[in-house]
């Protein structure tokens, strides 16, 4: 059926449109909480993207991870301070921003080069390797704790250095 | 034309579970007002209709035509959605909950659950992380002090006891043996996780009050502290919007809890939606209940159960599952 | 009394003390009795109380052969602590005094039960109407035409 390949290809433009316009707006709104809220969209628009290429579980993953908790945490820091000032401020182009937009644009024309020179895009995929089970819970768990045991214990020591780092940095000093 | 009678069955099944939900919902207030009146020796509403039968209805016409005020500081665009996203993210969790077997129509088999997925219960807390959004951006979109605060609670609340939530419900699924809810369903055939769980049941209650903020954890809204918390702002469609979708959560929690500790809809001689009905107006039932019987706590005393009591307790029940499971 | 070691009474003792969860669960079962038993309030305006046969509500003139049998003496008037009867006597062509005016501001009356006490000809009685309603001051100053049927007042309801 015809519907039934078009309806994935729509939803999946939309949802790049969509993460791409969320990005854009997330560098352009002026109110702090706006930005945040637009992340959030982009992560979201992103989720669906996961879910198009059927990985349930990342999809999952990054909304409850992401927009869940961290975004969460961001927009609660930034509900506190004043966001007013923020929103009030006249736009005034600044150096350090010429020269990021300029920064910018150079990786954005090496990464277009990289890619179109070294990834065949879908024909480079190897379709007949991929087992039917990949991206489901059982495999990624499989893969997480027998193939990638040895970064993902790495990954979980180096956040919980960060997290006794937070711990000693809020610590208040029993000396004084 | 198999294929339209196939889309015009999903569309049919669909309209008819949204419906119900929305019926539920509505007449779970109804539900909670007669209960809590029956609580405190009182009658409930009984004007409008046979003891009250129409009131929710009332109420939804009144709540139309009231004045819907937007605050002049408020951030207008976040003030409008964020009761959306509260209510959408409320309804959206009907989703994956089966209720029932399969049933033949049309010479289809049709499975009664919305999206059978795989992730059933990264979904539900998927959207949990989202609709939470909608307490703090209301909160904070107001520009009053009250909501704010009563945003802080709400983000702080959910933060906290999602974790003993996931913990608790981690375990199950260990003892289940899959994420996805017919699956959890169809694994209690015989034995519901209720009997296999006691603790995690227990665990699952508490925090599922606290992720839907009521009684005793109705941080949130405490109207003697924060004047409504959240909502204070709020009026009209926009507030009943939040309201609905508070009981819609009243509603989805039971049917959660329903699916992954008392066998989903599995029960002798009746068909499954109904005893899918019976388990979670029970639920519902516990949770009024325990509304009329108990205090609110305070912020601080909430914090340290979540996080001193709970989250080891919760630990300790998936250690020990999963202990159980390696060595059986 | 530390002894490294729990014995049965201790665990006796600690069981018997209440802990977190008895009380909860006392709590509980005491709502739940609440729930089992009748509750205590009524629908108002179409289901009513029985109330005391010597309720005092607002006043009835009462008349014999369909005229008052106040005499228009003004004892009454004259016994009333806040003065809330007013009396204007007269005497008809046949030699009886009657009241011309007889009015009584019911926001005034303290219901003591005097008038009705010292009446000679027991022409006023209290009736058991209690919920007299008004939107104004004004409705609440009874003339004798009015005493006559006080239970017109009854609130209906809408």
């Amino acid at each position: 059926m015809l519907a039934e390949l078009m309806i994935p290809v729509i939803i999946f433009f939309m949802a790049v449109f969509f993460a791409m316009g969320s990005g854009v707006m997330v560098v352009c709104s002026k109110n702090p909480v706006h930005s945040a809220l637009w992340m959030v969209s982009t992560l979201f628009s992103t989720a669906i993207i996961y879910l198009i290429l059927q990985f349930d579980f990342i999809a999952a993953i990054q909304v409850i991870v992401y927009a869940g908790a961290i975004m969460m945490l961001i927009v609660y820091v930034i509900m506190l301070t004043s966001v007013d000032e923020e929103v009030r401020r006249k736009y005034r182009l600044r150096l350090y921003q010429i020269v990021g937009l300029a920064f910018i644009v150079i990786i954005f024309v090496e990464l277009v080069k990289t890619g179109s020179s070294h990834l065949t895009g879908w024909e480079g995929l190897d379709w007949k390797h991929i087992p039917e089970t990949f991206g489901s819970v059982k495999y990624i768990a499989h893969q997480l704790f027998s193939k990638y045991v040895f970064p993902f214990e790495v990954v979980s020591v180096l956040l919980l250095a960060a997290i006794a780092g937070s711990v000693v940095l809020a610590k208040k000093d029993k000396k004084d | 034309m198999d294929f339209l009678i196939d889309i015009a069955i999903t569309v049919v099944f669909n309209l008819i579970v949204f419906v119900g939900l929305l019926l539920i919902v509505a007449y779970s207030t109804w539900f909670e007002r007669k209960l809590l009146g029956d609580f405190q020796l009182r009658l409930g509403p009984m004007r409008v209709g046979f003891h009250g039968l129409m009131q929710p209805i009332a109420d939804a016409i009144k709540s139309f035509f009231k004045e819907d005020v937007i605050p002049k500081n408020a951030d207008t665009v976040v003030f409008i959605l964020a009761p959306m996203l509260s209510f959408v993210c409320a309804l959206g969790v009907i989703a994956v909950i089966p209720f029932g077997g399969t049933v033949h129509i049309f010479g289809r088999d049709v499975k009664l659950i919305l999206a059978d997925i795989d992730v059933s219960v990264l979904y539900i807390f998927a959207l949990a992380a989202l609709g939470s959004y909608g307490c703090v951006l209301g909160g904070y979109a107001s520009y009053n002090k009250y909501s704010l605060v009563g945003a802080l609670r709400a983000s702080a609340l959910m933060i906290s006891y999602e974790l003993p939530f996931a913990l608790t419900i981690i375990a199950v699924v260990l003892v289940s043996g899959t994420l996805s809810f017919s699956g959890i369903v169809d694994a209690q055939a015989g034995l519901w996780n209720i009997v296999k769980q006691p603790v995690a049941f227990i665990l699952a209650i508490i925090c599922g009050l606290a992720e839907i903020n009521r009684t005793p954890f109705d941080m949130p809204e405490t109207e003697s502290e924060l004047a409504c918390g959240f909502n204070v702002e709020y009026s009209s469609m926009k507030f009943s919007m939040f309201f609905m979708a508070e009981y819609c959560h009243l509603f989805t929690i039971s049917a959660i809890i329903t699916t992954l500790f008392l066998g989903g809809w599995h029960g002798p001689f009746l068909p499954g939606p109904i005893w899918f009905l019976i388990k979670s107006i029970a639920l519902m039932y516990f949770f009024i209940w325990e509304r009329s019987t108990y205090p609110r706590l305070r912020i601080d005393q909430i914090m340290r159960f979540g996080w001193k009591f709970l989250l080891p307790v919760s630990l300790a029940n998936l250690v020990v599952t999963a202990i159980v499971m390696t060595i059986f | 009394m530390k002894k490294g070691y729990y014995s049965v009474d201790d665990i006796r003792e600690a069981l018997r003390k209440p802990g977190y969860v008895t009380p909860l669960l006392k709590g509980l079962r005491y709502t739940f009795k609440m729930f089992m038993s009748k509750d205590v309030t009524i629908q108002y305006p179409t289901e009513r109380r029985q109330i005391s046969e010597r309720w005092r509500g607002i006043h009835r003139l009462l008349k014999e052969n369909d005229k008052f049998k106040c005499v228009g003496c003004g004892l009454c008037a004259e016994v009333c602590p806040p003065k809330a009867i007013t009396i204007v006597t007269e005497e008809s062509e046949e030699g009886e005094r009657y009241p011309s005016k007889f009015q009584i501001d019911e926001l005034r009356c303290i219901f003591c039960g005097f008038c009705v006490e010292v009446c000679p000809k027991d022409a006023i009685e209290y009736s058991k109407v209690y919920d007299f309603v008004g939107y104004d001051k004004k409705e609440f100053l009874l003339e004798k035409e009015d005493l006559v049927n006080p239970e017109k007042y009854i609130f209906q309801g809408k």
